[in-house]
C-alpha cells in the first residue's frame, strides 16, 4: 500500500514541482517587466524632454502645440497615463512611434531579426574564442601566454566600440578593400528575398540567392568581429578565473599523480567542472551583446532595435525606448530561464 | 596555443578571406546614392512636414504653383501654376494652371488638384498649413478661400490685400505641392484625407517618384516616365540611412556613395583636399542666434545687451571652427535674399563691452547661464563666448544638453542666454518678421503668440505693428523700405543677437554635377544631377 500510494504520487510530485517552478518563472517574469516598465516610464516622464515638440516643431502655433499635447494624452495626470499605458501592454499594443509613426510592436518586429542576428553570431565568436583562450591562459597560468591573453582581454574590454567600429571600417573598407562597409546589406541587394525569419543569412538561403547570402554574410563581419571581442574578452577573463580555482582542487592533483594527461586534466576533469559557471557567463553575454549592440548598431548603420532605441532617446519618443526596454527585459528574463534549464543538464545536483 | 591560433585565424582571417572578392567599389552610372541621415523620416506628405532630410526628398516627389530656381534664388518662377492675375482690391488672385501636365499616374494636372492640395495642407494644420496662415488662408475659411472655376483656373481670396510678392513667395515653399487628388481620395481612409497613403507613397508631378522606403536604411527614388520637363540624367536616387558623420566620409572616400549631406566643417576641410571629391557651398537662409532672456533683471537693461553685442568674437568664429559652414550675419532677415540689409553694427569690442557695463552699474561684472545643444556647432561657440565674456568678468555657466532639453528650457523661460537656430521656410522677409518681432503684447502663459518676443520676453509694439502692416504693403520699394526701419531697429534694441547665417557643404564625387540648394530649408533639387 505504502509503495502503492508513493508510486502514484511521485509523478504528481514531481508535475507539481514543474509547475510550480513555472509559475515562479511567470511571476518572476511579469515582476521584472512591470518594474522595468514603471521605472522606464517615470523617467521618461521626468526627464526634460518635450515629446510635442518632437512631433510638429519648435515653431508651432499654441493652438496646434495644445492639440497635439492632447492627442499624445500628454494633459492627462501621470499616473493615469501610465495606466493607459499599461492597460495597452497587456493587450500587447505597445502604441504608435513618435519616430516613424508606425506601432511600436511592428518596429520592433521588423528590428529585432537584424539585433538578433549580429548578436547571436558575436555571442558564438565570443565563446568559440574566448573559452579556449581563457582555459589557455589558466593552464599557463603566469607564463607569457598568460599575459599576453589577459592584457589582449583588457584591451578588448577597455577600447571604445565606436572608436574600434571607425578604425575596422577605416582599415578593411576603404584601405584594404576587404570587407564592405556599413549597413546590412548592399544597397542593390535590398529588398530582394521575402522575409521569413528575418535572418538575412537564413532568409537568403531559403530563397535560393547565394549572392544575397554572401553580401549579407560580408557584412556581417565587421560588426560581428567588434561586438565578439567585447565578448572574448569578458568570457576568456571570466573564464581563466573559473579554471584557475578548479587547477588548486585537490581531484587535480589526485589526477595528476594518478598520470592521467594534462590535457585530459585540463577539459575532461577541470574544465568539466566549470561548465556551469561558463554557461552563465555566455548567457548573460548574449544579453549583454544586445545592449554592446547600441554603439555597434550606430557605427554600421545596422538597422536593428539598438539604434532604434538611440532614435527614439534623442526624439523623445518615450512609447519606442520603453519598448525596446521591454523587449531587452523579456530576453533577457528568457536568457535567464534557459540558462537554468541548461544547468539541469550539465549539473545533475541542481536537477 | 595551437587551439587559440587555429580558432582566431580560422574565425577571422579566412572570413576575410572569403569574402573578399564580394565587396566592391563605385556606383552604378545611372543611379545616385546619397549618405544622409534618414532616421528621423516619418512621411513623405508634403502637408506633414517636421523634418529636413524628409522635405528634401517630398521636394523631388512633387511640383509646386511655384519654385525658386538655380537661376534666380531670389524669385520663385511659375511651374505647375503658369500666371496669375490679381484683383484691384488686392484679395483675389486667379490661377491659370499650366496645361498638358500630367502626374506620376497619367492624370491630368487641375485646377481641381491645386484647390484639393492647398485645402488639405489647411485643414491637416501642421507647419506647411501654419505657413498658408501667414496669408490668411486657414482651416477655418479654406472653403470658400479657394475656388475651382475651371479645369484650368481656381481663385484664392484672402482676407487681406498682403502684398502680391510676399503671396507668390509663400506659394513657392513646399506647401504649394499639388497631390493627385484622384489617387489620394482613392486612398483616404476614414477622412485622413490619404495622411496614412501619402505617408509611403508619392502622387505628385515632380522629377522623381516614390519606389521604396526602407526607415531607417534607404529611401529610393525611381524617374518619373510621365515628367513634363526633360526627363532627368539620374534614373535612380537612393539616400542611404548614415547616422554617423564619419561613416559618411569613409563611404564617400571609397566611392560607394556619390554624395554625403552631414558632414561638420572639421571633415569637409579634410576632404576638400581629396582629388576625387568637390566641395559644393550654397548659401541657405537659416541663422544661428544668442537669445536674451529679459525676464532676467540684467538682460533687461539695454546697456547689458548691448555690452553683450561687443563680447562676440564673430570673425573669430568665422574663420576657424565654423569655417566655409557659417557666416556672420547681424539682421534676422539673411543675405542674398530681397530686403537683406547686410549691415554689420555690432564690433567686438573688450573696452566698450567694459563702459556699457560700468553704465549699468555692473562693473564687477554677473554671473549667466547659457543654454547649449551638444551639437555642431554649439559647444564650440558657447566656449567661444565664454573666453570672450570672462574678460569683462561676465561668467557663463554652460548648461549643454540634447536640441530637446535645450529648446524646452527655451519655451519654459528657464535660461538667462539660449544659443539657438532658426530656418526659414519661404523667401519673404514676413515669416522671419513673423518669428522674431512679431508679438501679441500677452507675455502669460495664455498667450496667442508664442514665438521668440514671446519667449525672451521682449515686445515692442510699435516695431511689430510696423512688421505686421509691412506684408500689406503692395510697392516694392516701400515695401523695401519699412523692413529696412524694422531690421534697423531691431538691431539696435538688441532683444537677441543674430551671429551667423548657414553655408551649407556639400560633398560629391568630383563627376557629380547640377545638385542645387536654394536658400529656403527644402528648395532642394535633384532634377539636373549628372554624373
Amino acid at each position: 500500500m505504502s509503495e502503492a500510494a508513493a508510486a502514484w504520487l511521485r509523478p504528481r510530485r514531481r508535475a507539481g514541482r514543474t509547475a510550480k517552478s513555472l509559475l515562479a518563472f511567470v511571476a518572476a517574469l511579469a515582476t521584472t517587466l512591470l518594474g522595468l516598465l514603471v521605472a522606464t516610464f517615470i523617467l521618461g516622464r521626468v526627464i526634460p524632454h518635450d515629446p510635442v515638440v518632437a512631433v510638429i516643431g519648435d515653431n508651432a502655433t499654441p493652438e496646434a502645440y495644445a492639440a497635439m499635447r492632447s492627442k499624445l494624452g500628454l494633459d492627462q495626470p501621470l499616473l493615469t497615463q501610465l495606466g493607459i499605458y499599461l492597460d495597452n501592454v497587456a493587450h500587447g499594443d505597445l502604441g504608435i512611434s513618435l519616430v516613424t509613426s508606425r506601432p511600436v510592436a511592428e518596429d520592433l518586429r521588423a528590428r529585432m531579426p537584424a539585433t538578433m542576428e549580429l548578436a547571436t553570431l558575436a555571442t558564438i565568436f565570443g565563446a568559440l574564442v574566448g573559452i579556449p583562450a581563457g582555459v589557455l591562459a589558466a593552464a599557463r597560468h603566469g607564463r607569457l601566454t598568460d599575459q599576453l591573453v589577459r592584457v589582449a582581454a583588457l584591451l578588448g574590454y577597455s577600447v571604445p566600440v565606436f572608436w574600434l567600429g571607425l578604425l575596422f571600417l577605416l582599415v578593411f573598407y576603404l584601405k584594404l578593400d576587404l570587407l564592405p562597409g556599413p549597413g546590412r546589406i548592399s544597397v542593390w541587394n535590398q529588398g530582394i528575398v521575402p522575409t521569413v525569419t528575418g535572418s538575412l543569412l537564413v532568409d537568403s538561403l531559403l530563397a535560393g540567392e547565394t549572392d544575397v547570402f554572401w553580401d549579407a554574410a560580408a557584412h556581417l563581419v565587421m560588426p560581428v568581429t567588434i561586438l565578439g571581442l567585447i565578448a572574448v574578452a569578458y568570457i576568456c577573463r571570466m573564464t581563466r578565473g573559473f579554471m584557475l580555482y578548479q587547477l588548486k582542487q585537490e581531484y587535480v592533483l589526485t589526477a595528476t599523480v594518478k598520470g592521467a594527461g594534462r590535457l585530459r586534466i585540463l577539459w575532461n576533469h577541470a574544465f568539466r567542472n566549470t561548465l556551469v559557471q561558463v554557461v552563465t557567463i555566455v548567457a548573460l553575454n548574449s544579453g549583454l551583446a544586445l545592449e554592446g549592440a547600441v554603439l555597434t548598431e550606430a557605427v554600421f548603420d545596422w538597422p536593428g532595435i539598438g539604434s532604434y532605441a538611440t532614435e527614439a532617446l534623442f526624439r523623445a519618443d518615450m512609447n519606442g525606448v520603453l519598448g525596446v526596454t521591454l523587449l531587452i527585459g523579456v530576453v533577457f528574463v528568457i536568457i535567464n530561464a534557459l540558462t537554468d534549464l541548461a544547468y539541469r543538464f550539465l549539473d545533475p545536483r541542481v536537477a | 596555443m595551437s587551439v587559440m591560433r587555429s580558432v582566431l585565424f580560422g574565425a577571422l582571417l579566412g572570413s576575410f578571406a572569403i569574402v573578399a572578392p564580394l565587396a566592391q567599389a563605385g556606383t552604378p552610372s545611372d543611379t545616385l546614392v546619397v549618405a544622409r541621415n534618414i532616421g528621423s523620416i516619418k512621411s513623405f506628405d508634403p502637408a506633414a512636414f517636421s523634418e529636413y532630410a524628409g522635405a528634401e526628398i517630398i521636394a523631388s516627389l512633387y511640383d509646386r504653383l511655384f519654385e525658386i530656381e538655380p537661376s534666380d534664388p531670389k524669385t520663385p518662377a511659375p511651374r505647375l501654376a503658369d500666371r496669375w492675375e490679381v484683383s484691384a482690391d488686392g484679395l483675389t488672385y486667379r490661377f491659370h494652371m499650366r496645361q498638358g501636365v500630367t502626374f506620376s499616374s497619367g492624370n491630368p494636372v487641375t485646377a481641381n488638384d491645386a484647390v484639393y492640395s492647398l485645402k488639405r495642407i489647411a485643414i491637416i494644420g501642421q507647419v506647411p498649413g501654419q505657413l498658408l496662415s501667414q496669408i490668411g488662408v486657414t482651416k477655418a475659411n479654406c472653403a470658400e478661400a479657394l475656388q475651382v472655376v475651371s479645369d484650368q483656373e481656381f481663385t484664392m481670396t484672402l482676407p487681406k490685400p498682403y502684398s502680391p510678392d510676399l503671396v507668390i513667395k509663400v506659394l513657392s515653399a513646399g506647401l504649394s505641392s499639388v497631390v493627385d487628388s484622384k489617387v489620394v481620395k482613392e486612398h483616404e481612409k476614414d477622412g485622413d484625407l490619404g495622411q496614412a497613403y501619402l505617408a509611403t507613397h508619392s502622387a505628385g508631378a515632380g522629377p522623381y517618384v516614390l519606389r521604396a522606403w526602407l526607415p531607417s536604411q534607404s529611401v529610393t527614388l525611381q524617374r518619373n516616365d510621365k515628367f513634363w520637363r526633360p526627363a532627368p540624367k539620374i534614373k535612380r536616387i537612393v539616400f542611404r540611412h548614415t547616422a554617423e558623420p564619419s561613416s559618411q566620409r569613409i563611404l564617400l572616400e571609397k566611392g560607394d556613395v556619390d554624395m554625403a549631406r552631414d558632414l561638420p566643417a572639421d571633415q569637409v576641410a579634410e576632404m576638400a583636399k581629396n582629388p576625387d571629391l568637390r566641395v559644393d557651398s550654397f548659401s541657405r537662409a537659416a541663422l544661428n542666434y544668442l537669445a536674451l532672456n529679459q525676464k532676467n533683471k540684467e538682460l533687461a537693461k539695454p546697456q547689458i545687451r548691448e555690452a553683450i553685442t561687443h563680447l562676440i568674437d564673430f570673425d573669430g568664429m568665422e574663420s576657424t571652427f565654423l569655417k566655409g559652414q557659417r557666416k556672420v550675419q547681424q539682421s534676422f532677415w539673411p543675405s542674398g535674399l530681397d530686403f537683406a540689409i547686410d549691415t554689420r553694427p555690432y564690433t567686438f569690442d573688450i573696452e566698450a563691452a567694459k563702459k556699457l557695463l560700468a553704465e549699468a552699474g555692473d562693473s564687477n561684472g554677473l554671473d549667466l547661464k547659457l543654454t547649449v545643444m551638444n551639437s555642431f556647432p554649439y559647444p564650440q561657440i558657447a566656449q567661444s563666448l565664454q573666453s570672450t565674456f570672462a574678460k569683462v568678468n561676465v561668467r557663463l555657466t554652460l548648461e549643454t544638453s540634447d536640441f530637446l532639453t535645450a529648446m524646452n528650457r527655451f519655451r519654459a523661460h528657464e535660461f538667462d542666454l539660449v544659443l539657438a537656430d532658426w530656418g526659414t521656410s519661404y523667401p519673404d522677409i514676413n515669416v522671419n518678421a513673423n518669428w522674431f518681432v512679431i508679438g501679441s503684447g500677452d507675455l502669460g502663459p495664455d498667450a496667442s503668440i508664442k514665438t521668440i518676443p514671446w519667449r525672451t520676453g521682449y515686445y515692442n509694439a510699435e516695431v511689430s505693428k510696423m512688421a505686421a502692416d509691412a506684408a500689406l504693403i503692395a510697392d516694392k520699394d516701400k515695401r523695401a523700405a519699412a523692413y529696412k526701419t524694422i531690421q534697423e531697429r531691431f538691431q539696435q534694441e538688441y532683444p537677441m543677437i543674430i551671429m551667423f547665417q548657414y553655408v551649407d557643404q556639400v560633398v560629391q564625387r568630383a563627376n557629380v554635377k547640377g545638385f542645387f540648394i536654394g536658400p529656403t530649408f527644402d528648395a532642394i533639387s535633384y532634377e539636373g544631377v549628372t554624373k
